[in-house]
């Protein structure tokens, strides 16, 4: 997939766990978890707008575009 | 549409199909001798013992004989999936890679039903004139089966592109 969800990145920026952010944009620590790691396939936009109003950032802080070889590598 | 409650449903259809397939095991143990006895003359002496066959008949019995172990190990196998979908809808998951898959071994089951009574017709056709083997009920299981098989293969379909939906589904947060 190339599109690539930095969502640690920004965790880590707003010292978060994972747990706490799943309480903040009440979804499920796995369903969070699937993001984190990349697995998801698509997201809603309520999602990502709960996910940006607690993490007090933009889409793009947390979606990024990576070229299909770059990705593998 | 109202809802049909999937779980009894489920439940009384895996409980028939047990039925079947005990029925189609005790067919299979007495097949030889139900078939010695539409073979042979009316007596009850010849029910048991296949040598029973008249020595006209015993190229049909035979062939017959084989192609209907075929088809009951076929129904057999058939059943045995039939088995394996109801148990995951019963169990919630109806919509899995895996019953598809059990699905479209019931339609080569189907095929392979239809092809063998399809062999055996056309032996039959050496024996005996057209107008007896085209009224024979064996002859409805040639289209029967393979129309069977081929719904049975579109239903695996279906169900492989709804467990990939339902994938789909469950990865979108």
């Amino acid at each position: 997939m190339p599109i690539v969800v930095n969502l640690d990145v920004m965790m880590a920026r707003r010292k978060m766990s994972l747990g706490e952010l799943a309480d903040r944009v009440d979804i499920t620590a796995a369903n969070l978890s699937v993001l984190k790691n990349n697995h998801a396939r698509a997201i809603r936009f309520s999602t990502l707008a709960s996910l940006c109003q607690a993490l007090r950032c933009q889409p793009a802080d947390l979606l990024e575009f990576v070229e299909e070889a770059q990705t593998h590598e | 549409m109202r809802p049909v409650p999937m779980k009894p449903l489920s439940r009384l259809l895996e409980w028939a199909v047990w039925g079947i397939l005990l029925c189609n095991v005790a067919s299979l143990i007495l097949l030889p001798f139900v078939l010695a006895w539409r073979y042979g003359p009316p007596s009850f002496d010849y029910l048991a013992s296949p040598s029973a066959v008249l020595p006209e008949l015993r190229g049909d019995y035979a062939v017959s004989l084989t192609v209907f172990y075929l088809c009951g190990l076929c129904t057999l196998a058939a059943m045995w999936q039939c088995r394996g979908v109801l148990k995951n809808t019963r169990l919630d998951s109806p919509f899995t890679l895996k019953n598809a898959l059990y699905m479209r071994r019931v339609a080569w089951c189907c095929f392979l039903i239809s092809g063998f009574v399809l062999v055996r017709e056309i032996y039959l056709l050496t024996l005996y004139p057209l107008s007896r083997i085209i009224w024979y009920y064996n002859t409805l299981f040639i289209p029967f089966f393979a129309v069977a098989g081929l719904f049975c293969l579109l239903l695996a379909e279906c169900l492989r592109k709804a467990a990939e939906l339902r994938e789909d589904n469950s990865l979108v947060i």
